[in-house]
């Protein structure tokens, strides 16, 4: 690599603008350093499009295989196929996937999503104007789904939010605060108790769950808990982020409503938008196994290079004025899933639940829904990022 | 008139939109519906047309459930004149190698004597265009272009 330079030292980035706003300090470092190294958290940050892409493309230099030590998700869940390469990857994927197949999700599970979206519906009618749609519909009906999915049938879902919220809290644990290692242990149990439930039972090979198929394909019960632990820390807060991002978007761009509801555009094409606009996953971690160039500078072997999809998605190389939630720019594909080998495993779930489902079925119930001040909207996060909060209202009687 | 579709996939959307021809076509045909990954490559009929639905995975590669039929073909090196079919490929345009990986099927049928029909039909994941739906209009337009699939299969 006799031209490339050291990477550029981006010690200016503040963690607490990241986690109130990242899109403006990543703006600077695609346009001052597209890879930039990060003392604060000790990280390479890959921000430009076609850098995130192709790193994730290349999974002989960007290993998922992070360290244990360097991997606060490891310990918090044990290692799931997340954090392993191909081919091992792949085998606990295959062994997973009869469940989240396009095909299953038609058969099996989209007319449980249905009745669930019903349920919570109810839940935001009595609440009346003003309802909380994250808390009240959002949250409930993404875990509820998820219970179904995984093959849970007596997991509540206030049980299920708290689960994945301290999964989450373990995962992101890099200060490594006793107490979040105490709740996570505490909840791994209580995952643990659960699954072992659905263990107990008679094996019955026609069922579609996540769980049965792991079973079927013979995975070992420790690697069958860890990626339970896994779907759980990941199958709630994302699909629930993008639900309200979605509904905070059409509030916020009405004319973007109007071409939905008019037909011009879909709701499917409104979740890929919401997904590239407020990426539900900002960053994931990748370990450089030697050194390689990117963009012009170098990451050392055995760093942490964090891809930072939720820059990739807002990079105007790749999208015009990207700033804007635009239903009619000309490419849809966006990194939200992330790319390759790791594309994340259920979002086929996710586009059904919420663009094919969700979404049609809140503004048939509640017409005229939306957000009475979309610029009050506080979004929080960068590694994941939403809405904490969504007060909304609908045409009244 | 028979019909054999064969899927390849990876994460299950070919899967998807072949199930959907097959509900489109059933009533109106005789049609059989098989993923690649369960298909020897020296069972294909003559006396039918193959319709081949075939995604990419990851820079241009064949996706995992064609790989057992590519490599069986190339080991039996199997004479494939008189088998008719037509190629509708998945991919995204955002991936250098677009749509490739059904073309690793293609060729290999064609070098191996088949006779493709009818136009190479693709679906570009960065469109809007719904892929079920677009594979549905391919279809039609190929079945009118292999008039005589009826009276071959007498």
């Amino acid at each position: 690599m006799p031209d490339a330079i050291e990477a550029p030292v981006a010690d200016w980035v503040s963690v607490d603008e990241l986690l109130a706003d990242p899109y403006p300090t990543y703006a600077r470092l695609r346009r001052e350093s597209p890879v930039a190294y990060v003392p604060q958290i000790d990280r390479y940050l890959i921000t430009t499009f076609r850098e995130c892409f192709d790193a994730e493309l290349d999974q002989a230099t960007f290993s998922a295989f992070e360290r244990a030590e360097r991997s606060p998700m490891i310990r918090a869940m044990g290692r799931p196929m997340l954090r392993k390469d191909d081919p091992q990857h792949k085998v606990e994927r295959n062994a997973m996937s009869p469940a989240l197949r396009p095909v299953a999700v038609k058969k099996h599970w989209a007319g449980i999503f249905r009745s669930n979206a019903a349920k919570h519906m109810a839940v935001v009618r009595n609440a009346g104007q003003g309802a909380d749609l994250v808390k009240l519909f959002a949250v409930p009906y993404a875990a509820d789904n998820l219970s179904a999915v995984l093959g849970f049938d007596d997991v509540d879902h206030t049980d299920m939010k708290n689960w994945s919220h301290t999964l989450i809290r373990g995962g992101a644990n890099v200060t490594d605060d006793p107490a979040v290692w105490a709740e996570t242990a505490i909840v791994c149990e209580e995952i643990d108790a659960a699954v072992e439930r659905v263990l107990s039972k008679p094996f019955d090979s026609d069922n579609p769950s996540m769980i049965s198929a792991m079973v079927r394909a013979g995975l070992p019960e420790d690697i069958l808990r860890a990626n339970v632990r896994l779907t759980i820390s990941g199958g709630m807060n994302e699909p629930s982020h993008v639900i309200a991002s979605a509904v905070w978007a059409l509030s916020a761009y009405p004319d973007q409503r109007d071409l939905v509801l008019s037909g011009k555009r879909s709701f499917k094409d409104a979740f890929e938008e919401t997904a590239r606009f407020h990426s539900p996953i900002g960053m994931y971690p990748r370990r450089t196994t030697r050194d390689v160039e990117v963009a012009g500078v170098v990451i050392p072997e055995g760093a942490t290079a964090s891809i930072v999809v939720g820059s990739a998605n807002r990079d105007d190389a790749q999208f015009d004025h990207p700033d804007v939630f635009d239903l009619n720019r000309e490419s849809v594909s966006h990194l939200a899933f992330g790319n390759g080998t790791h594309i994340c495993a259920g979002n086929w779930v996710a586009r059904a639940m919420i663009g094919e489902i969700a979404l049609p079925a809140l503004y048939e119930e509640f017409p005229g829904l939306t957000v009475e001040d979309p610029r009050a909207t506080n979004f929080r996060g960068w590694v994941f990022r939403g809405a904490t909060a969504l007060p909304v209202t609908w045409d009244g009687h | 008139m028979k019909i054999c579709i064969l899927y390849g996939t990876e994460s299950g959307n070919s899967e998807l939109v072949a199930t959907d021809l097959f509900e489109s076509l059933d009533d109106d045909h005789d049609v059989v519906l098989e993923d690649l990954a369960d298909v020897d490559v020296a069972s294909l009929e003559p006396t039918a047309l193959h319709l081949i639905i075939c995604s990419t995975h990851g820079e241009g590669d064949p996706p995992q459930s064609a790989l057992p039929f590519l490599e069986g073909a190339k080991n039996t090196r199997v004479n494939l004149t008189g088998i008719r079919y037509a190629m509708f490929g998945l991919g995204d345009s955002t991936y250098v190698n677009y749509s490739r990986g059904s073309e690793h099927v293609d060729e290999l049928l064609a070098g191996s004597g088949a006779e493709r029909v009818g136009e190479y039909g693709r679906h570009d994941a960065a469109s809007r265009d719904d892929a079920s739906a677009l594979a549905e209009e391919w279809a039609r337009n190929v079945l009118e272009t292999v008039p005589d699939l009826e009276s071959a299969s007498l």
